[in-house]
C-alpha cells in the first residue's frame, strides 16, 4: 500500500505555547486512523497544518505525494476538511449548500447536479433536502458537513471530532457511513475524543499528547503492549481478606478492586503469560482454593491513561 | 441564459439574500410607503395643496435602503462568514479571496437594484400627476444608486476586518470622505458648478460629472480588494491592484479637474494619498515566497520599477513616495490657489510615516499593526487639536513644537501662521529620523527575504521558505 499522508516533523508554536512538537507519522492509503489526545494536545492544529489551513514553524506534510507547503492547491483537491464546528448559512436549503458547494469545487451542470445527487443520496440528505440548513438536528447537521466534505470527492478525508455531540443513534449512523467510506478505499483521518468508538472503527490509532506522538499502531497493539498492566479478576473457594493480605505482599501485583460479583480484581504490571502463569502458580502454593483466574481486557481509555503515566505525560492524570 | 454563467458566491449569495428578512422587509415596507405616498399626491394634486412632504416621502423611501440598509446588510459579508465559520471553508475550494468579495458585492448590489427599479412605477405615477421633472428624479435616482454601489462596496470590504471598533471607526472615516464627492456630483446634475464658480456649457459639467462616478467606482474597487487583502492568503498579491488603482485615481482627480476647469477638484489628492498611503504602510511583508520569487530560483518576478506594487510596508513606503511626489508635482502645476503644497504633502508623508517606527520597533509586543497605526493617529490629532487650540488662543506663541505633530504642521502650513516654516523644519527632521528607522528596519525585512531565497531548500525549512502558494493561516492579522 502506498503512503497517502506523510507528515514529517512538524512543529507549530502559538506564543510561548508548543501546539505541535516535531510530530512525524505516515498513513497508508485506504487506511481508517484515528487520531486520539487530550482537550490542547494539538490534534486540531496538526489537522490544520495537513488540511493546508495553518503553516507549520518546521517540518512538512504531503497529501498523495504532494507537499502541502509547496502547493497547497493541489493538496487541496486531494482532501477533504471537515472541521468540528459546523458552519452554517441562514437561510439556505440543504439542497442549496450543497450545490454552493459543489459550484465552489468547479463542478456544472450535469456533473454538478450528478455530484449532489450522489452526496445526498449517500448521506441521507436527499429526504430533507429542501429543508433550512440552520434548522438541522444536530446529526443532520453532521452528515451535512460529511456531505459538504465529500463533494469533490477527496481521496483523503480528515474528520475533526466527527462523531462529538451526536446521540447514540446519530452516532451509529455516522459510524456506517465512516464504514462505508472506508470500503470504497478512500484514507480517512479522524479524531475524536470517544475511543471505544475509533476502536471499532479504525484500523490503527496515533495517540499524542502535548504535541508529541506518544503511540501508533492498532488498538490490540496498544492493549498488549510489553510489560503494560493487566487485570486480573480472581475467585476462591474462601473469604478474600487473606487473599487480599497475600497479594499485597507479593511483588508486582495489588489489589485494583472487588469484583460485583465476590471476586478480587489485581492489577498485575507485567501482563506477559509467562508472568500470569506464575502468580496463578504462587496463589495455588499458597493454599487458596482458585476456582477463578480470569484476565480481563483492557480498556483503550486504561491503556491510553497507563501509557500516558508511564511516560510522564501532563495529560496523564 | 443559464445560472452556471454566474459565480458561486454570486449565486449563493442571491438565494440568501432574497430570503431574508432584512430585504423582505425593506421591499415590502418600500412598497407600502410608496403607494402611500401616491395617495399623499393624488389627495395634495386634487386639493391643490403643496406636495413637497409627498415628495420628501418619496426620496426617503428610496434614500434609507439604498444609503442605509443595503450597506449595512454589507457591513455583515465577510464578518458573517466568519463568525459562522465557513470561510475557511470558502478557501479549501476554488474560490479566491477576490471572488468572494466581489460575488458579495455583486450580489448585494443586485439587490440595491432591483429595489430602485420596484419604484420605478412610483415615479412614472409621480410624473403623470404632475409637477414633477422626470429627467430630474432619473439624474438623482442614479446618484443614490452610485452611492449605494460605493457604500455597500465600503461596507462589504470593511467586513473584513476582524475588529468591531476599527471597523466602525474606518467606516465613519470613509463615509465622510465618500459623501463629499457624492453631494458635489448631486449638486452638480442639479445645476451649476461646485466650487461657486458657474461651469459653462455641457463639457465642464460632464466632465465633473464623469469624474466622480469614475473615482467612486475606483473607490469601489479599491475598498472590495482591501476587504480580498484581508482574508486572502499571504502568498496573494493584492497590493498590485490596490496600489494600481490608488494610481488611477490620481489620473481620475487630475483628469476631472482639467476636463471641468475647476483646479479645487485636485484638493481631493490629500485624502486619496492619506488613504492610499495608510493601507500601504499598514501591509506586513509576506512571510512566504511566490509574491517575491520565481520557482526557477529568480530573485523578483517584477521588475524594478514595479516593486512598489509589491505587498509589505517596506514597498508601501516606496509607493508612498511615488504617489505623493506625483500628486505634489500635479498640485504645483495645476492648482494655482493652494499655497506651499511642497510643506502640505510633507506633513502628509510624515504623518502617514510616523506611528511606523514607533510600531517596528516594539516589534513583536504589538500583534495588529493596524489598530496600533491608527491608534497613533489619533494620538497625533487630539495632540495636534489641543496644540492648535493653544496657538489659537494665543497660549502658545512659538509654533516650532508643532513640527512634532504632522497633522499641526498640516493646519500652520495651510493657514500661514506665523513662524510656520520653522514647525515645517522640525518636521522635516522627524521625516528623515522617520527614514533612517525604516530603512534599516526594511534592510533586515530584505536580507531574511534575500537569505532564504538564495538557499538550497534542502538547508533551510521547507516551512519558512517554500510556500509558493496560498496556506491560509497566519500567525498575522493586521486588523
Amino acid at each position: 500500500m502506498s503512503t497517502t499522508i506523510r507528515v514529517a516533523g512538524i512543529s507549530k508554536s502559538f506564543g510561548p505555547v508548543k501546539a505541535v512538537n516535531r510530530l512525524s507519522f505516515e498513513v497508508s492509503s485506504g487506511q481508517v486512523l484515528g487520531f486520539i489526545g487530550a482537550n490542547g494536545a494539538g490534534k486540531t492544529t496538526a489537522m490544520r497544518i495537513m488540511c493546508t489551513l495553518e503553516l507549520p514553524d518546521e517540518g512538512f506534510v504531503e497529501i498523495c505525494g504532494c507537499n502541502v507547503m509547496e502547493n497547497p492547491a493541489k493538496a487541496r483537491r486531494r482532501l477533504g476538511w471537515m472541521p468540528d464546528a459546523y458552519g452554517s448559512y441562514t437561510a439556505v436549503s440543504v439542497w442549496e449548500y450543497l450545490d454552493f458547494f459543489g459550484r465552489a469545487y468547479g463542478f456544472r451542470r450535469a456533473e454538478l447536479k450528478r455530484r449532489v445527487d450522489e452526496v445526498m443520496a449517500f448521506t441521507a440528505l436527499d429526504v430533507i433536502a429542501d429543508q433550512a440548513a440552520a434548522k438541522l438536528s444536530k446529526g443532520q447537521k453532521q452528515r451535512l458537513c460529511l456531505g459538504r466534505t465529500l463533494i469533490p470527492d477527496p481521496e483523503v478525508l480528515v474528520l475533526d471530532e466527527p462523531a462529538a455531540g451526536l446521540d447514540p443513534k446519530a452516532r451509529i449512523e455516522f459510524k456506517n457511513l465512516v464504514r462505508l467510506l472506508a470500503a470504497t478505499g478512500k484514507t480517512l483521518f479522524i479524531s475524536s475524543h470517544i475511543l471505544s468508538e475509533l476502536e471499532e472503527m479504525c484500523d490503527s490509532l496515533l495517540f499524542i499528547d502535548a504535541g508529541s506522538l506518544v503511540h501508533h499502531g492498532s488498538s490490540e497493539k496498544l492493549k498488549q503492549r510489553e510489560g503494560s498492566p493487566v487485570l486480573v479478576r480472581i475467585g476462591i473457594d474462601a473469604p478474600l481478606d487473606p487473599l487480599a493480605e497475600w497479594v499485597a505482599l507479593y511483588p508486582g501485583i495489588e489489589c485494583y478492586d472487588r469484583a460485583r460479583n465476590g471476586n478480587l480484581r489485581i492489577r498485575v504490571e507485567d501482563g506477559s503469560p509467562a508472568c500470569l502463569a506464575a502468580i496463578l502458580r504462587a496463589i495455588l502454593q499458597a493454599g487458596f482454593p482458585v476456582c477463578d483466574f480470569h484476565r480481563e481486557d483492557i480498556r483503550l481509555e486504561d491503556a491510553f491513561v497507563d501509557m500516558l503515566s508511564k511516560t510522564g505525560a501532563p495529560h496523564a492524570h | 441564459m443559464h445560472i452556471d454563467i454566474f459565480p458561486p458566491v454570486l449565486v449563493k449569495e442571491i438565494r440568501q439574500g432574497l430570503k431574508t428578512k432584512a430585504f423582505a422587509f425593506t421591499l415590502i415596507g418600500q412598497q407600502a410607503l410608496m403607494v402611500i405616498t401616491i395617495l399623499f399626491y393624488l389627495l395634495g394634486v386634487r386639493a391643490g395643496n403643496d406636495i413637497e412632504f409627498a415628495n420628501g416621502l418619496f426620496w426617503f423611501c428610496l434614500c434609507v435602503p439604498l444609503l442605509a440598509v443595503m450597506p449595512a446588510r454589507g457591513f455583515q459579508g465577510i464578518h458573517e462568514e466568519r463568525t459562522s465559520q465557513t470561510l475557511e471553508l470558502l478557501f479549501l475550494t476554488r474560490l479566491s479571496a477576490r471572488q468572494i468579495v466581489v460575488g458579495k458585492w455583486v450580489a448585494l448590489f443586485a439587490q440595491a437594484l432591483l429595489i430602485v427599479v420596484a419604484t420605478l412605477p412610483y415615479m412614472v405615477i409621480r410624473y403623470f400627476l404632475g409637477g414633477i421633472d422626470i429627467s430630474s428624479d432619473l439624474a438623482i435616482t442614479g446618484w443614490l444608486t452610485l452611492a449605494c454601489a460605493a457604500l455597500t462596496a465600503l461596507a462589504i470590504g470593511l467586513s473584513s476586518v476582524e475588529n468591531k471598533a476599527i471597523r466602525v471607526l474606518i467606516m465613519i472615516a470613509a463615509v465622510l470622505s465618500i459623501f463629499p464627492f457624492l453631494s458635489f456630483g448631486m449638486m452638480t446634475v442639479m445645476g451649476g458648478s461646485i466650487f461657486g464658480g458657474v461651469s459653462s456649457g455641457g463639457g465642464p459639467k460632464a466632465a465633473t460629472v464623469l469624474g466622480i462616478i469614475g473615482l467612486c467606482l475606483l473607490g469601489g474597487a479599491y475598498a472590495l480588494y482591501f476587504g480580498a487583502s484581508l482574508i486572502a492568503p499571504q502568498a496573494e498579491n493584492h497590493a498590485l491592484p490596490k496600489r494600481l488603482i490608488g494610481l488611477l485615481g490620481i489620473a481620475a482627480v487630475t483628469a476631472m479637474a482639467v476636463a471641468s476647469g475647476q483646479d479645487e477638484f485636485m484638493a481631493f489628492l490629500f485624502p486619496l494619498v492619506i488613504l492610499v498611503g495608510a493601507d500601504a504602510l499598514t501591509e506586513e511583508p509576506p512571510r512566504v515566497r511566490s509574491v517575491y520569487a520565481r520557482r526557477d530560483g529568480g530573485r523578483w518576478p517584477l521588475p524594478p520599477l514595479l516593486r512598489p506594487f509589491l505587498p509589505g510596508w517596506p514597498s508601501g513606503i516606496v509607493y508612498l513616495f511615488v504617489i505623493s511626489l506625483t500628486s505634489w508635482a500635479l498640485l504645483q502645476a495645476l492648482f494655482q490657489d493652494i499655497d506651499n503644497p511642497w510643506a502640505l504633502m510633507l506633513a502628509v508623508v510624515t504623518g502617514l510615516l510616523y506611528p511606523l517606527p514607533l510600531i517596528l520597533l516594539l516589534g513583536s509586543r504589538i500583534k495588529r499593526i493596524g489598530p496600533a497605526y491608527i491608534l497613533l493617529q489619533v494620538i497625533q490629532c487630539i495632540l495636534s487639536a489641543l496644540l492648535m487650540t493653544a496657538v489659537g488662543t494665543n497660549a502658545l506663541e512659538d509654533v516650532t513644537i508643532a513640527g512634532l505633530l504632522p497633522v499641526a504642521t498640516f493646519i500652520l502650513a495651510a493657514t500661514e501662521e506665523n513662524n510656520w516654516e520653522h514647525a515645517v523644519a522640525v518636521l522635516a527632521v522627524l521625516m528623515c529620523a522617520c527614514l533612517v528607522v525604516l530603512l534599516v528596519k526594511a534592510i533586515s525585512v530584505w536580507e531574511t527575504r534575500r537569505r532564504s531565497d538564495l538557499c538550497p531548500e534542502n538547508e533551510v525549512s521547507p516551512a519558512v521558505t517554500s510556500s509558493d502558494d496560498e496556506i491560509i493561516g497566519s500567525d498575522f492579522t493586521r486588523f
